[in-house]
C-alpha cells in the first residue's frame, strides 16, 4: 500500500508540472490583456502595471517566478481583484463551494440511491420507467434554466426562499442553489445504483436470502445495498470534485461567491493569477480524489492490488 | 454595462468656479415635512460587477468609483445636479492665472479611527496616486489635471517627491500645475483623487483595503466584504457630516445579468434597480408604475467606427451610404428602447460650451436617406453582380449584439449588403484594432468638454478608424487651446459627418429605471451619474 | 463535469461484460440477438422513430419555414411580447426571439449545430478513443503501461476549465469547438475500449490470425475494432447528448456559436432570462432539446440493454 501510494505521489508532481505549464501558455498566449479598455492605457501606465505583474519578463521566466512562488503556498496576486491575493479569494471562495457542494452531494447520492433502489427493485415495470424519467429531466434541463426558474418560483412568486446570496451559509439561502445543483447529478447515480442493484439481486447470495423468505426491505437493506453501493465510489471521487467546483452557473446566478463564479470571471477577464490558481486546485483536488478511489479500490478488492 | 471609458467629471466652467468657493454645503439630507423615517435604516444596491478595488490609487472603473464616494471623501464633491460643494476644503482659491490652487480644509474632519484629516494626509496621498510602483489604472487621469511633474513622476523619471502638491500648514494645501486649468477643482471630485490613511496603507501594505484594516474618511465605512456576494458598508460616525447621513448600512451587489438583478429585486432583496432588462421594460412599466424612476440623460455616445483605409469602407461613397441606410429610430425605439435618442453626429448637444449644428442628413426623411444610400452604393460600382461585403467585430456584451445584428439587417435590406457580425470577448475586442471594417464604438465623457468626444477620431486617438486627417487634428489643436473653439469644434464636427469615419446612432435620453416606493432622496439627476448614498433615507413603509 | 457521468455507468458495464458471461464474438448471432432485444424495448424504438423525425424536421423544415432564421422581421419588432408570440396568422409559429427573429427557423438551425457538435464531438471522441484504447490493449507490455500513464495524466486535467481556455485562446469557431470537446472526452472511452481488448487478445480467432502473419495494424483493424464496435456504439449514444449539453453550456457564457448562427444552448440561454415574459423564446427550442436528449438515453440504455447478456 506503501509503495502505491509513493508511486502516486510520484506521478502527481509531473502531472501538475505539465498541467501548469500548459495553462500558464495557454493563459499567455490568448489575445487580449487584463489591463485592454475602450482607450488603451497610456504607455507609460501600462508599463508600471506590467512591471508590478512581472509581464515585461519573457514567459519562461514568468512562469519560473510563479512556480517559485506556488511551491511556497502562494498563488500570487490576482490581476484584476487588487486589494487581494489570488490564495486569500480562493481561501474566501472554498468553503462556500465546499459547503454548497457538500450538500448537493449528499442530496444527489440519496435522491439518486433512492431511486435507482426502487427502479432496480420493480425492474422494467411503469414505476422503474416513471422514476428514471423523473431522474433524467434533472440532467436534460440545463442548470441555467433550472436556476432562474427557481428562483422565479420560489423567491419572487411565491416568496419562501431569498433569491440569492450567501448569508454566511443561512440554510434559507443554501437551499435552492443546493437544489439546483444536486438535481443534474442525480440521474447518473440513479442510473449507476439501479445498474449495481439488479446485478446484486440477481446473484446467487440474495436469491438464497429470498429463498430463506426473507422480507424484501431486509434483504435490500441489510444484504444488498452495501455491495451495491460499491460501483457508486468509482463515480462518486470525480462527481465529488465536479459538483464542488463545477458550480459555475450556480455562482453565477445565486451570487454565493463561491469559485465558479471566480474562473468564470478570470478566464473571461484574462485574471492570469485566478485562472491558474484555480486550474491548479482542481488538478490537485483531481488527483487527489482518484488516489482516495483507487485506494478505497484497493482496500476492498485485493484483486486490484497484485494487478 | 458597456465598459465605455467611465472618467466622470469637470463640468468645465470657470464662471461656476469662481463662485463655487462661496457655495455653502448642500450635502444635507433634505427630508420632506411629513415624512416617516423607517426605524430600518438600511438599503441594498446593485452594483453590476465586482469592483476590482477601494483603494481610490487602484480604482479602474465605474463600480469602484461608485463605491469609492461612499467610503471616501475627497477636498471637494457634487450636488444632486452635478455642481461642486466643499467636502473636506470648506473653500478654495485659485491664483497665478489658474496654475495655483489654495486649498483650506476643515478642522474637524477626521478619519473613521478618529484620527484628524490633514493637508498632509493629501500630500501623501496623491505622491502614492502617481508613484509607478503603486501602478495606479488611473494615474493618468491625475496627469490630465496637469499637476506639476505630474507626466515625470508617472514614467518614474522624477521621484513623487517633486509633485506639485505641498502642506503649506496643517489645514493648507497647495496644488501647483504644469499649465493652466481652469477646471481642476472639478476633477478634484473624482474618487481616484480622494485621500488615503498613511498609517494604515503603511502597516497593512496591499492588505489595507481589508474590512478588518481599512481607515477611511466617507459617509460610510466598510463592515464586510465578501467577493463575488456583497460589500457591506456601515455609517461612519467621523464622518465630518455624520449628523446629516440618515442611512445606518448600504450593502451593494455584484450581480452583472440584469435579469437576475431584477429577480432579486421583484423578491424584495435589492432596493434600486438602475440597469432594466430590455426584454421586460413593457412588462415593468405597467406593473411597477409607482416604483419607475427616470434617470437624466448623460454624455455618452454611441457610433460604430469605419476603417477609412482599408476594404470596401475606404470610399467615402460606401461610408456615407452605411451612416444613411440606418434607421436609427427603429433602433432607439424597438431595440434598445429605453428612451435613447438617434444620432447624427458624434458629440451629445448637452455638452457645455459648444452646441453642435445638426447635420443636413439628419432632416431628411428615412426614405430620401435610404434612396440616396441606394444612388451611393451604385456610384460606388456595388450592385447585384458585385454584393457589398463587409466584416464587423463587437464585444460579447448582448446589448451589443443586438444593435449590430439589426445593424447589419439593415444594411442588407437597404443595400443587399453581407455584413458577418462577429463577437469577441471584450478583452479581446479591445486588443483588436485591424482586419475589420466596422467596429463598435462608444464614449462615456471624461469631462464635459466637446474634446472628449472629438479627439477620439484624432490621429493621436488612435482608433480603428484610421482617420488620420491633418485638417481635423489641427482644428482640434486650436480649439483645445481656447482660441475659437466653438467655431473650430462646428467645422471639426462637419468633417466628420462629412467623411463618416463613424456611424453615428444614439444617444441615452431619459431612462427608466426601478426604485422601491420607500426610498428618499435617491436623485438620478447628476449629469455624470454620480449619486452620493449620504443622502438617501427609508420612509417607514 | 457532465461530460462523465454517462461513461462511468458504461465502464461499469464493460466491466460486466469483461468478469461476466462473454458474449459469443462471433458477430452474426450476437447482432441478430442484439438488434431483436433492441426492437422488442419499446422506448428505445419509440426513441429512435422521434429521433429519425427530428432529423428530418431540422435537416427539411428551412425549406417550409416562412422565414429565414437570421432576418428580422421589421413589424413585430416593436412589440415582441404581443405581435412576436407564436400564431399561425403571422407565420412565426413559435414566435420571434427579442430581435424580431423567427423561433421556428432558429430552432431547425440551433438544432443543425447543436446536432453536428455532439455527434461530429462524439465522432472524434469515438475515433481517438477506439484507436488508443485497441492498441494500448493489443501491444500490453511497456506501451500499454506507458499509454495509460498518459491517461492517467490527461484525467487529472481539469478538463471543463480547459476547454474554457481553448475557446478563449483559439476564437469560438465551430469546428474548433468540436475538436475541443471530442479531444478530451475520448478517456474513458479508451480505458474500455483497452479492456476489451485485452480479454480479446487471447481468443482463438486472434491466435489463428496471428499464426497466419496478419500484420498488427491488420489485427487491430479487422478483428479487434468490429468486436468492440458494441460497446462503443453504446457508448457515443450517450456521449452524444453529454456534448450537447456541453455545447450549451459553453453558449451559456458567451462562448457559443457566432451570430446570427445559434444552437439549441444558445436560444436556450437566451430565453431562460426572459421566460416570465416570452416564454416561447425558452419553451420551443427547450422541447427540442430536451426530447433529443431523452431519445439518445433511451436508445443508449435500449443498446446497453440489448447487448448485455445478463439483462436476457
Amino acid at each position: 500500500m506503501l509503495s502505491f501510494m509513493t508511486k502516486r505521489l510520484l506521478v502527481a508532481v509531473p502531472t501538475l508540472l505539465v498541467i501548469a505549464l500548459v495553462s500558464f501558455l495557454l493563459m499567455h498566449l490568448a489575445p487580449g490583456s487584463p489591463f485592454g479598455g475602450e482607450k488603451d492605457l497610456p504607455p507609460e501606465v501600462l508599463a508600471n502595471i506590467e512591471a508590478k505583474f512581472h509581464l515585461d519578463k519573457p514567459v519562461m521566466e514568468q512562469f519560473v517566478i510563479y512556480i517559485g512562488n506556488l511551491l511556497q503556498g502562494d498563488f500570487g496576486p490576482s490581476f484584476v481583484y487588487h486589494d487581494f491575493t489570488v490564495t486569500e479569494l480562493i481561501v474566501q471562495a472554498w468553503p462556500v463551494s465546499l459547503e454548497l457542494g457538500l450538500w448537493a452531494f449528499l442530496l444527489a447520492v440519496l435522491l439518486g440511491g433512492l431511486i435507482g433502489t426502487l427502479a432496480a427493485l420493480k425492474q422494467n415495470s411503469r414505476l422503474d420507467y416513471i422514476l428514471m424519467s423523473l431522474a433524467m429531466s434533472g440532467v436534460v434541463i440545463p442548470n441555467f434554466v433550472l436556476a432562474p426558474l427557481l428562483m422565479l418560483v420560489f423567491a419572487v412568486q411565491l416568496g419562501w426562499l431569498p433569491a440569492g446570496g450567501w448569508n454566511d451559509g443561512q440554510w434559507q439561502n443554501m437551499i435552492l442553489p443546493v437544489v439546483a445543483l444536486a438535481l443534474s447529478f442525480v440521474a447518473s447515480i440513479a442510473r449507476i445504483m439501479r445498474g449495481s442493484m439488479i446485478e446484486v439481486l440477481h446473484s446467487p447470495y440474495i436469491r438464497t436470502a429470498k429463498a430463506k423468505g426473507l422480507p424484501q426491505s431486509y434483504i435490500v437493506l441489510r444484504h444488498a445495498l452495501r455491495p451495491a453501493l460499491m460501483p457508486l465510489v468509482a463515480y462518486l471521487g470525480p462527481a465529488f470534485v465536479g459538483i464542488v467546483t463545477g458550480s459555475m452557473v450556480i455562482d453565477v446566478f445565486f451570487t454565493t461567491g463561491g469559485l465558479g463564479q471566480h474562473f468564470v470571471n478570470g478566464a473571461l477577464n484574462r485574471d492570469y493569477g485566478m485562472v491558474m490558481g484555480i486550474t491548479m486546485l482542481i488538478a490537485t483536488l483531481t488527483i487527489l480524489f482518484n488516489a482516495v478511489v483507487d485506494i478505497l479500490y484497493a482496500l476492498i478488492d485485493p484483486r486490484i492490488r497484485h494487478s | 454595462m458597456k465598459q465605455k471609458h467611465f472618467v466622470k467629471t469637470c463640468l468645465f466652467s470657470a464662471l461656476t468656479m469662481a463662485s463655487a468657493a462661496a457655495w455653502q454645503p448642500a450635502s444635507a439630507v433634505v427630508i420632506p415635512e411629513g415624512v416617516k423615517l423607517a426605524a430600518k435604516q438600511e438599503i441594498t444596491l446593485n452594483n453590476s460587477t465586482e469592483v476590482t478595488s477601494v483603494d481610490p490609487a487602484k480604482m479602474g472603473a465605474e463600480p469602484a468609483f461608485n463605491i469609492g464616494k461612499d467610503l471616501f471623501d475627497g477636498l471637494v464633491s457634487q450636488d444632486d445636479k452635478g455642481r461642486i460643494i466643499p467636502a473636506i476644503a470648506t473653500h478654495w482659491e485659485a491664483t497665478d492665472g489658474n496654475r495655483t490652487y489654495t486649498f483650506h480644509l476643515r478642522d474637524d474632519a477626521r478619519w473613521s479611527n478618529g484620527d484628524p484629516i490633514t493637508a498632509d494626509d493629501f500630500v501623501y496621498s496623491f505622491r502614492r496616486l502617481m508613484a509607478p510602483a503603486t501602478a495606479s489604472p488611473y494615474g493618468w487621469f491625475a496627469d490630465i489635471a496637469r499637476i506639476k511633474n505630474g507626466s515625470k513622476v508617472l514614467a518614474g523619471e522624477m521621484a513623487p517627491e517633486n509633485l506639485g502638491v505641498e502642506a503649506v500648514d496643517k489645514l493648507t494645501l497647495r496644488f501647483t500645475l504644469d499649465e493652466p486649468i481652469p477646471f481642476f477643482v472639478k476633477m478634484l471630485s473624482h474618487p481616484v483623487m480622494f485621500p488615503v490613511h498613511q498609517a494604515t496603507v503603511e502597516k497593512h501594505g496591499d492588505a489595507w483595503t481589508r474590512p478588518d484594516n481599512i481607515v477611511s474618511n466617507g459617509p460610510f465605512k466598510m463592515q464586510q466584504w465578501a467577493v463575488n456576494e456583497k460589500m457591506v458598508l456601515v455609517k461612519n460616525d467621523h464622518y465630518w457630516n455624520a449628523d446629516e447621513v440618515v442611512l445606518e448600512k448600504v450593502t451593494f451587489l455584484p450581480v452583472s445579468d440584469p435579469s437576475v438583478a431584477l429577480k432579486r429585486y421583484l423578491a424584495g432583496e435589492i432596493d434600486v434597480l438602475r440597469k432594466l432588462p430590455t426584454a421586460q421594460l413593457k412588462r415593468l412599466r405597467k406593473e411597477y408604475p409607482q416604483e419607475l424612476s427616470k434617470i437624466a440623460p448623460s454624455l455618452q455616445s454611441t457610433y460604430y467606427s469605419l476603417n477609412t483605409k482599408e476594404g470596401p469602407t475606404a470610399d467615402i461613397r460606401v461610408r456615407q451610404a452605411l451612416a444613411y441606410a440606418i434607421n436609427r429610430s427603429i433602433i432607439t425605439r424597438a431595440v434598445t428602447a429605453n428612451g435613447e435618442l438617434p444620432m447624427y453626429g458624434l458629440t451629445p448637444p448637452q455638452i457645455d460650451g459648444f452646441d453642435p449644428k445638426i447635420p443636413a442628413y439628419a432632416s431628411m426623411t428615412q426614405q430620401d436617406r435610404e434612396k440616396e444610400a441606394k444612388r451611393l452604393i451604385k456610384e460606388a460600382g456595388y450592385g447585384p453582380g458585385k454584393p457589398l461585403e463587409l466584416k464587423m467585430v463587437i464585444p460579447s456584451y448582448k446589448d451589443d449584439q443586438k444593435v449590430a445584428l439589426a445593424l447589419s439587417n439593415m444594411w442588407k435590406s437597404v443595400l443587399q449588403a453581407k455584413v458577418s457580425v462577429e463577437k469577441l470577448e471584450p478583452k479581446v475586442f479591445y486588443a483588436t484594432k485591424k482586419g475589420y471594417h466596422i467596429y463598435r464604438g462608444g464614449w462615456v465623457a471624461d469631462y464635459n468638454e466637446a474634446s472628449t468626444f472629438l479627439d477620439i477620431f484624432s490621429s493621436d486617438g488612435n482608433g480603428p478608424s484610421q482617420y488620420l486627417n491633418a485638417k481635423y487634428d489641427d482644428l482640434l489643436r486650436k480649439a483645445k487651446t481656447g482660441d475659437n473653439s466653438s467655431q473650430r469644434y462646428q467645422q471639426a464636427e462637419a468633417m466628420l459627418s462629412y467623411d463618416f469615419p463613424l456611424v453615428p446612432l444614439y444617444r441615452p435620453g431619459y431612462q427608466d429605471s426601478l426604485k422601491k416606493p420607500y426610498v428618499g432622496g435617491y436623485n438620478f439627476t447628476n449629469p455624470e451619474q454620480n449619486y452620493y448614498r449620504r443622502d438617501v433615507y427609508i420612509k417607514a413603509h | 463535469m457532465k461530460m462523465m457521468k454517462h461513461s462511468d455507468a458504461l465502464e461499469q458495464f464493460a466491466e460486466q461484460l469483461e468478469t461476466g458471461t462473454e458474449p459469443e464474438m462471433e458477430g452474426r448471432s450476437l447482432w441478430q440477438d442484439a438488434r431483436r432485444r433492441f426492437f422488442r424495448n419499446k422506448a428505445a424504438v419509440l426513441s429512435l422513430i422521434t429521433l429519425t423525425a427530428m432529423l428530418l424536421t431540422i435537416l427539411l423544415g428551412p425549406w417550409i419555414a416562412p422565414f429565414s432564421y437570421e432576418d428580422i422581421d421589421w413589424d413585430v419588432l416593436m412589440d415582441i411580447e404581443t405581435l412576436g408570440s407564436p400564431s399561425l396568422a403571422s407565420g412565426h409559429w413559435f414566435g420571434t426571439d427579442q430581435l424580431g427573429r423567427d423561433i421556428f427557423a432558429r430552432t431547425l438551425q440551433g438544432g443543425q449545430i447543436s446536432l453536428m457538435v455532439g455527434i461530429l464531438g462524439a465522432l472524434v471522441a469515438v475515433l481517438i478513443g477506439t484507436i488508443y484504447g485497441a492498441v494500448s490493449g493489443y501491444l500490453g507490455g511497456r506501451t500499454d503501461s506507458v499509454m495509460m500513464r498518459v491517461i492517467e495524466i490527461l484525467d487529472s486535467v481539469p478538463f471543463m476549465f480547459m476547454v474554457i481556455m481553448l475557446v478563449t485562446v483559439f476564437g469560438r469557431h465551430i469546428i474548433l469547438i468540436f475538436i475541443a470537446i471530442g479531444a478530451v472526452s475520448w478517456l474513458s472511452l479508451a480505458r474500455i475500449v483497452r479492456g476489451l481488448t485485452m480479454s480479446l487478445k487471447h481468443k482463438e480467432f486472434i491466435e489463428a490470425a496471428k499464426a497466419g502473419g496478419v500484420k498488427t495494424p491488420a489485427i487491430i483493424r479487422r478483428h479487434i475494432v468490429p468486436n468492440v464496435l458494441g460497446i462503443v456504439m453504446v457508448y457515443s449514444s450517450l456521449l452524444v447528448p453529454a456534448l450537447i449539453l456541453f455545447e450549451s453550456f459553453l453558449s451559456f457564457l458567451g462562448l457559443g456559436v457566432q451570430e446570427p448562427q445559434t444552437s439549441w444552448g444558445a436560444l436556450i440561454a437566451e430565453g431562460a432570462s426572459n421566460m416570465d415574459v416570452t416564454y416561447w423564446q425558452l419553451v420551443y427550442p427547450a422541447a427540442f432539446l430536451v426530447i433529443t436528449l431523452f431519445c439518445f438515453n433511451f436508445i443508449g440504455d435500449g443498446l446497453r440493454d440489448a447487448l448485455d447478456p445478463k439483462d436476457r
